[in-house]
Order: structure tokens, then sequence, then C-alpha cells
């Protein structure tokens, strides 16, 4: 299948998580699906909604404006925060709208008019819409991936507000998401449950707050190794930056030591498809944790033609 | 003071995320992550007094900067109201007078200068090249600046009263 998305990284990916935006372009080329880089593309408008909601709008209709411009309906996010103000601006932005000609009147000057078709996802739910589970598990060879279990963090912006994504099928239920669990179990992954999957991770408070931010990222990572999670799933770069890039402070404030990796689910679907370390980027991740990708297979690496039902391996460290 | 007030804000505004609809039930206050951590902090209380129009004294209250934003209220109010959109038309109303909390500031400079919170140059997309990653512009908004500056440049107007609140946050 070959289906052509703009590709929008967002401010984030690219400054905090490079491992990201490889695995992800790296997954979707295996995968078939296209992934077009806009050229123009800025600013989501996210963090200007707490100075001037209206002009936010304005950025954001812009990036929608130039991704329509290059032929593309369908826009592909790795940030959460991008997806739930981009989703927000073209469910507003409907064509025939009166907001919509009232935004289109405003970035006249841009030379910048936006007609209102496209559809934004966050790149998750392309993988579980239009690739779909059994494809995924299909192109995913057993025991790549199964060797540690992982725990997921959602991030509040990829499911909430429920509203917003209640017309997909891969919508989930505000109060325990399951989207991405149901993701990885498709290519093998050990996903383990645990208190709280639901608690933010802190970020949207980082800047104003820091102790309070690291509070909220240590409840998670306390729940997740409480729950035996060997590593910590996440979905967006800023929740990466608040549970890997922080979690040396958050340890040492917690006076114990943490060292869980956090992956992007986009990592752990690029070792699934058959991809490496170095493919997926795992070596660019701030918790650096010694042979992640060799933790994650359930097989010895030079396993020949394996008898059926061979188990042993790496194990959990 | 005497008492009186004057209501500078629209409980009624859907947009502003239904204030007028709040029964008070603390549903929102009992699942906030933030209030958990910090007792002081209460989304009930900013959609209270947007509820009765005082728009002000919640702007100008530096709390009012601690919301992430996680949307676990929203879920959850049986009326429909949404205090995150509260809080943001709250920061709205503090950054028109001159109250917006510096770390948005700083980012705003960002997205003014070179269109991204994290600017792009030489050197990151050298990073990109050695991951085999293709190049970001270092400009996007090219000729736009001089319009994205014009329409956000009065965040960064210099205060009356120095930093003001928030910045000490």
């Amino acid at each position: 299948m070959a289906r052509r998305y703009a590709f929008f990284t967002g401010c984030s990916v690219p400054a905090r998580a490079p491992g990201y935006e490889l695995s992800a372009r790296a997954v979707a080329g295996a995968l078939g699906l296209e992934l077009v880089d806009p050229p123009g593309l800025a600013c989501c408008g996210y963090p200007v909604r707490p100075l001037d909601r209206e002009a936010a709008l304005l950025l954001a209709a812009r990036n929608l404006a130039l991704s329509e411009r290059e032929g593309l309906d369908r826009m592909v996010t790795l940030c959460s925060a991008c997806t739930g103000v981009l989703t927000a601006a073209a469910r507003r932005l409907e064509p025939g709208s009166a907001e919509l000609e009232r935004v289109n009147r405003e970035l006249g000057p841009l030379g910048l008019s936006y007609r209102g078709t496209v559809r934004v996802s966050h790149l998750a739910r392309v993988l579980l819409e239009d690739v779909g589970e059994t494809e995924l598990a299909r192109r995913s060879a057993p025991g790549r991936v199964g060797g540690l279990p992982v725990a997921v963090h959602y991030g509040c912006h990829y499911y909430r507000p429920s509203e917003l994504y209640r017309d997909r099928p891969s919508a989930d239920d505000p109060e325990r998401p399951t989207s991405l669990e149901r993701l990885l179990r498709a290519v093998g992954a050990d996903v383990v449950d645990y208190e709280r999957p639901d608690l933010c991770c802190g970020g949207g408070a980082l800047g104003v707050d820091e102790p309070l931010a690291l509070a909220l990222a240590g409840r998670k990572l306390e729940a997740v190794v409480a729950a035996g999670g060997g590593a910590l799933v996440v979905a967006c770069p800023f929740c990466a930056v608040m549970y890997g890039s922080s979690q040396r402070k958050i340890a040492k404030t917690l006076d114990r030591p943490l060292e869980l990796p956090v992956v992007f689910f986009t990592q752990v679907l690029g070792l699934a498809l058959g991809l490496d370390e170095d493919e997926v980027g795992l070596g660019a991740n701030p918790v650096r944790v010694a042979d992640l990708g060799a933790r994650f297979k359930t097989e010895p690496p030079d396993v020949g033609a394996a008898p059926a039902g061979a188990a042993g391996g790496e194990g959990v460290a | 003071m005497d008492g009186t007030v004057t209501p500078d804000f629209d409980p009624l505004a859907a947009r502003d995320g239904l204030p007028s609809a709040c029964y008070t039930c603390g549903t929102c206050t009992a699942g906030c992550p933030v209030a958990a951590e910090r007792p002081d902090f209460s989304p009930r209380r900013f959609v209270r007094l947007a509820a009765l129009g005082l728009g002000s004294e919640a702007a100008g209250d530096a709390s009012v900067w601690l919301c992430p934003g996680c949307d676990t209220c929203v879920e959850r109010c049986p009326q429909g109201v949404d205090p995150v959109e509260v809080v943001t038309a709250l920061r709205n109303l503090a950054a028109r007078r001159g109250l917006a909390h510096q770390s948005y500031r700083l980012q705003l400079e960002s997205i003014l200068a070179s269109g991204r919170i994290y600017p792009i140059d030489e050197f990151e997309n050298d990073n990109r090249r050695d991951l085999g990653l293709p190049p970001l512009a270092e400009d996007p908004f090219g000729p736009e600046a001089a319009f994205w500056k014009g329409r956000l440049g009065w965040v960064l107007a210099p205060r009356e009263d120095g930093d003001g609140p928030g910045a000490g946050l």
C-alpha cells in the first residue's frame, strides 16, 4: 500500500528525540508508508496557546495549509501535543465554516489558503488503522521483542480530549486507553500493566515548576518499576524528556537508583520488524542501557533454525 | 479595596470552557494530578472565579500557569466544563495584561526568531546528516517572519513592573 502523508515532526523531536524520528521514518519505510516533508513546516502552535489562542490556531492552520498545498490530505504526527492542537485545528476548520473563512482571511497576506481537507493522525493510529495489527504481526518475527517486559505510557494528548478522537477506529477509552498496548502486542512485545497508566508526565509544567513536574514523572517511574517493567514505552518526545532525560534528577530527588530505559513505540516496532539497534536509533535515547536491543530478544542472537518451543535466551536483566 | 469587583470575564462563553455550567462538584480537582501534589492548586477554583466573571483575579494568580493541560478534568466533568480551556483563556487574559509567564515568553521569542521552540542550525543539521535524517530548514517562516512578529510581538513588550509575577515561579 502506498499511502502518502505529510510528516509533521514538530520542534521537540528533532531537538530532543532524534531516535524517534529515525525509527519512525524507518518503520514507515518498511511498511510502505510514504512520509513527505512539506517545505515550511514550523511550530504547531501548542506553546502559543497560553498566550494567544487565536494566533496559535493560525500557526496550526498554516501547517495544514502547507501540507494541503503539497497535495496531501493526511498528516501524520509524532509529538502528542502537536497531535492535539493540529487535530483540534483541523476539526474546527471544517470546509465551508465561518472559522475557516476567518482564518483564511488572516492568512491571506501570507499567500496561504486552507481548504479544510487534511486529516491529522498520530503515527501510532496510522499504524493501527492504515496498516493494522494483522499485517504488523505478519511482518514481525517472533522472538525479536518479547524478551523485555515493557510498560506503556500513553501521554495525555495522545488520547485526550477523547471527543477529538471519537471518530477514529483506534479511539481509546479515556479512562483506560489500550491502543498502544494493542500495537505493541501485535508485534510480540510483552506489555505489563501498572498503576496509573493515565498519569500525566508533568511536561506541561516543567518550565513553570520543575519540582512539581519531576514529582509527577517520578510517580510514573516508581509505578513502572514496581510492576516489573524493564522499559517504558512512550509516544511523545516530551514524555521522553520527562522520563528519560530527567531520570537522573528524579532518582536523586527520590533518593533511589533508577535505570529504566525509555524507548519510543516506533523503536520497539522497528526491532520487531527486523531493523537493528542503529536503524531505530536506540543509542540516541537518553537513558542508555547496555545491550538494550539484545535484551528485547527472547532467543539468543545467533539462533539458526530454532526448534519449536525453544525457550531461554536473554530473559529479563 | 472596598470589596466591589468588576466582572471582566464572560462565564457564558463556550469558547472559554463554559465555566457557568459548573455546579462545583469538585470532580475536576479530585482527579487533578497537580492538585494531588500541590494542595493549593484547584481547577475548580479557577472555574469558579471565571464563572463569577473574576477574570483578572484568576489571571493574576501565578498558579494559573501550573496546569499542565492533561485534560483529566475535561474528561470527567459531568457538566461539560473544560477547565483547561478556562485556564487557557485566563492565561490569555494574563498575557494581555503583561503577565505572561516567562517560560512561555522565552518559547515565543524562539518561535518568532526561528519558527521553532528549539532552533535548528548547521550544527543540528550536521548531526541529522550523521544519523541519516534529511536536513531541516533553519528558517521555516522565511518572509513570513515579519507577519508573525506583528501578530505576536505584543506578548514580548517590556513590562512596566519589571519581570512581574510569574517570572520567579
